[in-house]
């Protein structure tokens, strides 16, 4: 391969070392003003440009990899049927069982005089469009400012695990981080503990720690948001322990594998969340009649 | 202006890699290759010096704005290092095919690492992936693939975007 190359003098090294300064110029004020300002609106508008152009792309070539991976599974779609049927005979019977507990809960959310968000008028479901990077796990989706999506809303996945939050939008178009991948931790409640979900360095797992903890923790233990979150609402399904916890003193270390697989996503919901003051609609039990929907003011 | 052609094409050429593994490589767990840096290996064999490095670093500049998680400049002094390491080592990739391959796996892998380290530098290790170890491998062998397929074509594309001398 014959090169073409001008015989002129190599200015190579000096351009070299101006470009290496003037990225680490970029780094160092990034990192200092956190995404704000310049760096944050030359993002946003990044995304408004390269967004359109990932979903022209998806929507050609998503249905004829659908139609791939469609005609691979064939061989197993069967065992897998058999498998689905035999689970589904297993939730009914599972949902039959839980009428009673349903009931009792509906007696005390009533006792409790509990406001709930309305989750038919709180979730913007997604298409995932894009991954740029083949090291991150941060993704692009199909649904921006216009649809109410907005900085730090809560991703979750179709089953309502929580997957991240949205850390940029555009009109049309948000990027929302996993959690596996985000900087600040995440509150959770572990068996009635409080503790905090960071992420570990290159692993899917993250690193549970409870401070004030009574209990030991066992493996399969649940971990859901707590009230205590400012990024999720309270009770959402993150993960669960993976092996059993001992106490050392007041602390409480364990792993978490999530229930959700971040870089598997094709679809996604966004809660929007926390709510507008005046805009959401709640539900409100009260103790003498049925549930009523009400909107808050102000 | 016709030095300049060569470099707008391989921009657009990066740009058209960053949404093709965006989309159709997101699908892929076994198959993720970095076609930016493919791009801005490949076009060290075409490109003048400087245009080369300028490349580099407006590639970084536009895969760390598509990256809303990433700081910006991480990848621009990334793949400014890349370009440079690739206009030294040139001559290494000029035996074939295959040589091409190997070399752009080898500056895929040191961009990695480079990557690595400058991102845990600037307290960007959270934002670098769950699978770091497997990918150290993964990419810079989907890019040995890669390079191997597309560096004639990208370089005949270059070449011809220059036109006559």
């Amino acid at each position: 391969m014959a090169t073409l190359d001008r015989p002129a003098r190599d200015r190579s090294l000096p351009t070299f070392i101006t470009l290496v300064v003037l990225a680490f110029l970029m780094m160092t004020v990034d990192v200092r003003v956190a995404n704000q300002g310049l760096g944050g609106a030359i993002r946003s508008g990044a995304l408004g440009l390269l967004a359109p152009l990932q979903n022209l792309a998806a929507s050609v070539i998503d249905p004829v990899a659908d139609l791939g991976d469609t005609l691979t599974g064939l061989a197993t779609l069967r065992s897998e049927n058999l498998a689905l049927r035999q689970e589904v005979a297993r939730l009914q019977a599972e949902l039959a069982g839980s009428a009673d507990a349903a009931a009792r809960l509906a007696v005390l959310e009533q006792l409790d005089n509990l406001t709930l968000l309305d989750a038919e008028t709180a979730q913007v479901a997604a298409n995932v469009i894009g991954r740029p990077d083949p090291f991150g796990a941060s993704f692009i989706i199909d649904k921006g400012s216009d649809e109410g999506v907005s900085l730090g809303h809560p991703v979750v996945d179709p089953f309502g695990y929580v997957v991240g939050k949205i850390i940029e939008t555009s009109p049309s178009h948000s990027t929302a981080v996993p959690i596996t991948q985000d900087r600040e931790a995440l509150t959770v409640l572990v068996d009635g503990q409080v503790g905090t979900l960071s992420s570990r360095f290159g692993s899917e797992l993250m690193d549970l720690e409870v401070f004030d903890a009574t209990e030991p923790l066992n493996a399969g233990d649940l971990v859901v948001t707590s009230s205590v979150s400012i990024t999720f609402p309270q009770g959402l399904p993150v993960g669960e322990v993976v092996d059993d916890a001992e106490l050392e003193g007041t602390l409480l270390s364990a792993s978490v594998r999530l229930f959700t697989n971040p870089d598997a996503l094709r679809v996604v919901v966004v809660i929007t969340w926390p709510p507008e003051p005046g805009t959401v609609t709640t539900t409100t039990a009260t103790t003498t009649s049925q549930p009523v929907t009400t909107t808050t003011s102000g | 202006m016709r030095s300049f052609r060569p470099g707008l094409i391989a921009l657009l050429l990066a740009l058209v890699g960053l949404v093709i593994q965006a989309t159709l490589f997101r699908r892929f767990d076994w198959l993720t290759p970095d076609l930016v840096v493919l791009v801005v290996c490949v076009a060290a064999l075409t490109l003048i010096p400087t245009i080369e490095l300028v490349l580099g670093f407006l590639a970084g500049v536009l895969v760390d704005v598509s990256i809303a998680s990433s700081v910006l400049g991480l990848r621009s002094f990334t793949y400014t290092v890349v370009a440079y390491l690739a206009i030294r080592s040139k001559e290494s990739a000029e035996s074939g095919f295959l040589a091409v391959g190997v070399w752009v796996a080898v500056l895929t892998l040191i961009s990695v690492v480079v990557l690595l380290v400058v991102g845990i530098t600037f307290g960007q290790s959270s934002e670098l992936g769950t699978q770091i170890t497997r990918r150290l491998l993964q990419v810079p062998l989907s890019n040995l693939v890669f390079g191997a397929l597309l560096a004639i074509p990208i370089t005949r594309l270059l070449q011809r975007s220059r036109g006559p001398m």
